[in-house]
């Protein structure tokens, strides 16, 4: 069993972004943009899926470049942008909203995307099942594991990441993980029989 | 690592394994080949991992067209508000344009966001030292209320005329061309008003947007270069050089009117669907008539007519024939006079010409 996730690099990073960073710091506007034009998009599908409030979501992400401007000067060094942008969405959301909300699931999907493979024949007469399954799997799942492996697979942040946005120990992100997986797998099980016996 | 011991949740967690369901290659084909090879048992374990991988729903969330762009806008309008309530530190010379200006934003404030709140303390601290301030230098020219008086700077006809505005703006302004402005710029805002064409370095202050009211549209900039050319008959044009500039129409605030141009990018105003098209330009061409060149490209003769006459300031009258209507001249001419300029027209757009004091006849 291994704890490090050995991928660093991330999907989505950009290899100029510290010299953005740098250019922010030193009052450039437009590296501000770039880091907009790059990211924003991609924390709104993190903040929906987390709060599943457009307006809300738009509400964060404006807060955070705000503040990310309004505080410049003052940064360290950030080797990951984007999870420093989800963390920071995450915490000004929640500092906004009630708690409760994180924890309050979501019914309905709004708009859902799967990640592109190659498939065989069998496999694909199944995965319209296989998919319902699972989109309701996700639907029930309780809202920390959900956004866990969301980072994880969907978002391929590394478990350090994870821990670090969500503000829980790498300990915690893989325990947490794994609950999902368990409920995930075991919804495809009961599910498959109850469509085995409806189609006997 | 032993992958025997593995169950579902291990293999999704597993990075390798992640790398081989979703990126497979050669390599990890064949390591988890073998690998099943010996270990049949864990086929069902190693298959539900892959379902879940491949089969999760993630949920997506994408911009509706402008969304994304309007969004940037508030947040542009935000931090450029801070700056320009930092800039009010500063405690200002003239207490009474302060005032105004603080009571400006502060009304703007209200409808803001509440992170402004906490440089109330330092504005009150400001406006109490302005107070004390005034109070120390009252003279006879603070209390004569300034009235604004709107001047204008005009290039006549036929020449350009270099200037700088009192804020150490840089303005070229075109043949025929004018520019109006109260010349001192002591408002919270640089405004000016142009009508032809005209050149800009401004002067960079955050505090104090510069704007260009030129025909529809009004350019919003902080310090940055652009070049306006504002003819009546034309759509108005504006080209940005270097830096940034807001470009919005100035019948309405919608926010489909507005846009913001980078480097080498052009608005142009579109009258017929009363909206903004954004294209790249030349800087060559755009600038050249700073140099003294006349640049016409692909013009007609309405527009080719208009633009001698505004750069050489004279009159030109057209007895051409109808059939000769249709022009779609482009050339470059560095430094010519206007005799030179037509010889080579004339040439190659076929007709003759006679120049009398400031008249110009072309004829077939």
């Amino acid at each position: 069993m291994t704890m490090n996730n050995g991928s660093k690099k991330n999907d989505g990073e950009f290899p100029d972004k510290n010299t953005k960073w740098e250019s922010i710091k030193n009052n450039d506007k437009k590296a501000l943009l770039w880091v907009y034009e790059n990211y924003a998009e991609q924390m709104l599908g993190y903040g929906m899926s987390l709060f599943g409030d457009r307006e809300v979501v738009k509400d964060g992400i404006q807060e955070v470049f705000v503040s990310l401007w309004k505080y410049r000067h003052q940064f360290q060094g950030i080797d990951n942008i984007k999870a420093y942008l989800f963390k920071t969405l995450r915490t000004k959301i929640l500092k906004g909203q009630q708690k409760s909300l994180l924890r309050k699931p979501k019914l309905f999907f709004t708009e859902t995307t799967f990640v592109d493979h190659e498939t065989t024949i069998i496999e694909k007469e199944h995965q319209e099942l296989l998919r319902a399954k699972l989109k309701k799997g996700m639907e029930v799942l309780p809202p920390r594991e959900k956004e866990v492996i969301r980072n994880l697979f969907f978002e391929n942040l590394s478990y350090e990441d994870t821990s670090y946005i969500m503000e829980i120990n790498v300990r915690s992100v893989y325990t947490l993980a794994w609950k999902a997986i368990s409920r995930l797998k075991k919804h495809l099980h009961i599910l498959l029989i109850i469509y085995c016996l409806l189609h006997l | 690592m032993d992958y025997s011991k593995y169950k579902t949740e291990d293999f999704v967690l597993d990075p390798e394994f992640r790398k081989w369901v979703k990126d497979p290659n050669k390599q990890h084909n064949l390591f988890w080949k073998a690998f099943l090879e010996q270990h049949p048992e864990k086929l069902g374990e190693v298959n539900d991992a892959r379902k879940i991988l491949l089969n999760t729903p993630w949920e997506l969330a994408q911009f509706k067209e402008g969304e994304m762009e309007n969004l940037w806008e508030t947040i542009d309008n935000l931090t450029e508000k801070m700056e320009t309530l930092k800039a009010l530190e500063i405690v200002p010379i003239n207490s009474e344009s302060f005032l105004h200006r603080t009571a400006k934003n502060d009304s703007k404030q209200n409808t803001g966001k509440h992170q402004f709140s906490n440089i109330a303390a330092i504005l009150i601290l400001a406006i109490a030292s302005s107070y004390i301030l005034a109070f120390f230098t009252i003279d006879k020219n603070d209390k004569d209320p300034i009235i604004p008086i709107l001047k204008t700077t005009a290039a006549p006809l036929g020449s350009k005329l270099h200037f700088m505005l009192p804020d150490g703006t840089k303005v070229i302004l075109n043949a025929g061309s004018d520019l109006q402005y109260y010349p001192n710029f002591t408002d919270s805002i640089r405004e000016v008003y142009l009508s032809g064409e005209g050149y800009f370095e401004v002067q960079k202050d955050t505090a104090r947007p510069f704007i260009v009211h030129s025909g529809d549209l009004a350019t919003t900039a902080l310090g940055t270069s652009f070049n306006i050319a504002a003819y009546k008959e034309y759509p108005t044009e504006v080209a940005l050089l270097s830096g940034s500039v807001k470009v919005m129409l100035e019948n309405e605030g919608k926010n489909e009117n507005k846009t913001i141009l980078t480097p080498g990018k052009l608005a142009k105003y579109d009258p017929i669907n009363n909206k903004l098209i954004t294209s790249s330009f030349s800087p060559e061409k755009v600038t050249a008539w700073q140099n003294g060149t006349l640049v016409l490209d692909r013009a007609n003769k309405q527009e080719a007519i208009d633009r001698l006459e505004r750069w050489y300031g004279v009159k030109i009258q057209d007895h051409l024939k109808k059939n000769q209507q249709k022009w779609s001249y482009s050339g470059s001419f560095n430094n010519q006079s206007l005799r030179n300029v037509l010889v080579v027209m004339s040439y190659s757009l076929k007709f003759d010409f006679s120049i009398k004091k400031d008249t110009v006849h072309i004829f077939n």
